[in-house]
């Protein structure tokens, strides 16, 4: 069974979902691509913990981040 | 100067050098890893872009367990083999002269903060002491402390500045 990239709406949530490391030190980014594929857009992420050395990798639909909320005029008049 | 004094003097330069290049191992070893995880994710990318399942699950995915598990094992394995509670900067010695690598900026804190996390370990008698949990002279570390250590904080990730 496949699985889909979580789709994610800010950076705030990217980092809200990557955690912390279990040494307890917090994430640094090693790498970042950021490609367009089939309408979608994806943020591919490594990252390395300062501390013990650990490493974590993410891949995060990040599509939403460009699409605009439908209420966001009707909200500001 | 005495000919064990030259010696002794050569075993602490040799012994200065030794640190060094573990250091540098260490460093090595982390952009390495690094880069195997950048290369999966773009070998996921690829697959998707060619319309094909993931080949691996997308999402946090840590990659850490292999190396953080052989050392963590190999602590396991010294103590049992010991059958005594050991000071884990001893501990770190051991699995340092066994030829086990411990990565960190400090092997030895890196292995406690391990220890502390795992259910197999535990605390003896004495400051810094450890042993296993199985071991009836050793207090298991609580649920609670580990729950707290693994809460997530907002604003943990330095953003966009990637580093190769």
């Amino acid at each position: 069974m496949g699985r889909q990239a979580v789709a994610v709406t800010s950076v705030e949530e990217e980092d809200r979902l990557l955690g912390t490391c279990s040494c307890g030190s917090a994430w640094r980014l090693a790498s970042e691509d950021v490609v367009p594929i089939s309408r979608r857009w994806y943020d591919a992420l490594v990252l390395c913990c300062p501390s013990c050395g650990a490493s974590i990798r993410a891949i995060f639909d990040i599509t939403p981040f460009f699409v605009p909320h439908s209420r966001a005029w009707a909200r500001a008049a | 100067m005495t000919y064990v004094e030259v010696l002794r003097s050569k075993r602490q330069t040799v012994l200065a050098e030794i640190e060094i290049l573990r250091g540098e191992a260490t460093s090595v070893a982390t952009r390495i890893s690094t880069k195997e995880s950048q290369l999966h994710n773009l070998d996921d990318l690829l697959a998707l872009e060619a319309g094909a399942e993931a080949p691996v699950p997308i999402g946090p995915e840590r990659s850490q367990s292999s190396r953080s598990q052989r050392f963590i094992d190999a602590a396991f394995d010294v103590l049992k083999t010991g059958g005594t509670p050991l000071h884990y900067r001893i501990l770190s010695e051991r699995l340092s002269d066994g030829g086990v690598y411990v990565p960190g900026k400090d092997p030895a804190a890196n292995l406690l903060a391990h220890m502390s996390r795992d259910q197999r370990f535990g605390r003896g008698p004495g400051r810094g002491v450890y042993g296993l949990a199985e071991w009836s002279s050793v207090r298991v570390a609580t649920q609670g402390r580990r729950a707290r250590a693994r809460k997530p904080t907002s604003s943990s990730r330095p953003r966009r500045t990637p580093r190769g």
